[in-house]
């Protein structure tokens, strides 16, 4: 038990411990590590195509690059980008992502970012479990949104692959990417 | 701990195995408790491993590997609870509590499952790193990232709300 007991706590957490004990059985680290090697083994990585859902607004239209739905700026050819350690990213809107902040750390500044999102500060920050070389995150300040609807708390930064990012959708949402859902 | 996740890295199968051997069985605990699924959980924590070993995170601390670990699976475990609110009730293998009585606590397995079924995710999730993997206030703080008051603060409430659905159970 931990030492910071609440009064009262100690026998709930008793009765949680027996019954979560009870109800899985622990597994031979052998077999179960084996069987991930062995199922890797047998299916490549898969890079999926992804698309992100976007607005329809005047003032941001998108072009499509290489299967991701990217925020472009008026009259610009290239998508809105940010540059972080030295890095180029591609900014997406990415609505229905649910990010909670222990699942975030700071991992640095954006030295240059357009795009016309209402970004809360320079600050952007890594996902647990994706790569920041392929993606990142960066607050947005609540209420900002468009005909379509609310941004969301925040915008991606996108430079690789985004399969790792597929768990932080909500896969009930519409405006989750297909692959996602 | 450094050793055996470089050895992970590199794609050494012993480290890979020694890292199961370590934390598969809490994984398991948490992502159950998240899911309350069995099924859910199995998933929940073959998705963890596949990505530790297919894409290992880029650490600057490995000894926030088992933090990583649960951010993961338990994320994983959210994305089977709600996979399986689509299925049919007959499709999802539901926890088989037996009708035990926890002499400490005079709780039923019954009434704790379906208690526990009741509360948010998050909830789940604190139940799992307090009351599963014995984490004291201040680790579930660094682990989750709030202060260790806010912590406190939850546990308390969170308490509270087991203790008054148990009772009316």
């Amino acid at each position: 038990m931990p030492d910071d007991m609440l009064a009262g706590e100690a026998d709930v957490a008793a009765a949680i411990k027996r019954y979560v004990n009870a109800s899985v059985a622990p597994r031979d680290a052998r077999l179960v590590a084996a069987g991930v090697v062995a199922r890797r083994a047998s299916a490549p990585l898969r890079i999926r195509p992804f698309a992100i859902a976007l607005s329809a607004a005047a003032v941001l239209f998108a072009v499509a690059v290489g299967g991701a739905t990217l925020l472009t700026e008026p009259d610009a050819s290239s998508p809105a980008r940010a540059e972080v350690s030295g890095l180029t990213y591609d900014i997406a809107v990415a609505r229905s992502l649910q990010i909670s902040d222990g699942e975030l750390e700071p991992y640095g500044i954006a030295s240059a970012i357009d795009g016309g999102l209402p970004y809360d500060g320079t600050t952007v920050y890594a996902i647990a479990g994706v790569d920041p070389h392929d993606a990142l995150v960066i607050p947005l300040r609540p209420g900002g949104g468009d005909d379509v609807g609310s941004y969301g708390n925040y915008a991606l930064l996108v430079r690789g692959s985004l399969a790792d990012v597929c768990p932080f959708f909500d896969p009930e949402s519409d405006a989750t990417p297909a692959e996602c859902r | 701990m450094t050793i055996v996740f470089e050895g992970v890295v590199r794609r050494d199968i012993t480290s890979f195995t020694r890292l199961v051997e370590m934390f598969d069985a809490d994984l398991l605990r948490v992502a159950f408790l998240i899911a309350h699924d069995r099924e859910g959980a199995h998933d929940a924590v073959q998705a963890t491993w596949e990505r530790l070993w297919v894409k290992p995170p880029a650490l600057r601390d490995p000894t926030r590997l088992r933090s990583w670990l649960l951010t993961v699976a338990a994320n994983e475990a959210r994305q089977a609870r709600r996979r399986s609110r689509t299925r049919s009730e007959s499709e999802r293998r539901a926890p088989e509590p037996m009708a035990t009585v926890d002499p400490a606590a005079g709780v039923s397995d019954l009434d704790l499952s379906s208690v526990l079924s009741r509360q948010r995710a998050e909830d789940r999730e604190l139940i799992a790193l307090r009351y599963v993997l014995d984490m004291t206030s201040p680790q579930i703080a660094a682990h989750l990232g709030i202060s260790a008051e806010g912590v406190r603060t939850r546990l308390r409430r969170v308490l509270g709300k087991l203790r008054e659905e148990l009772t009316n159970a």
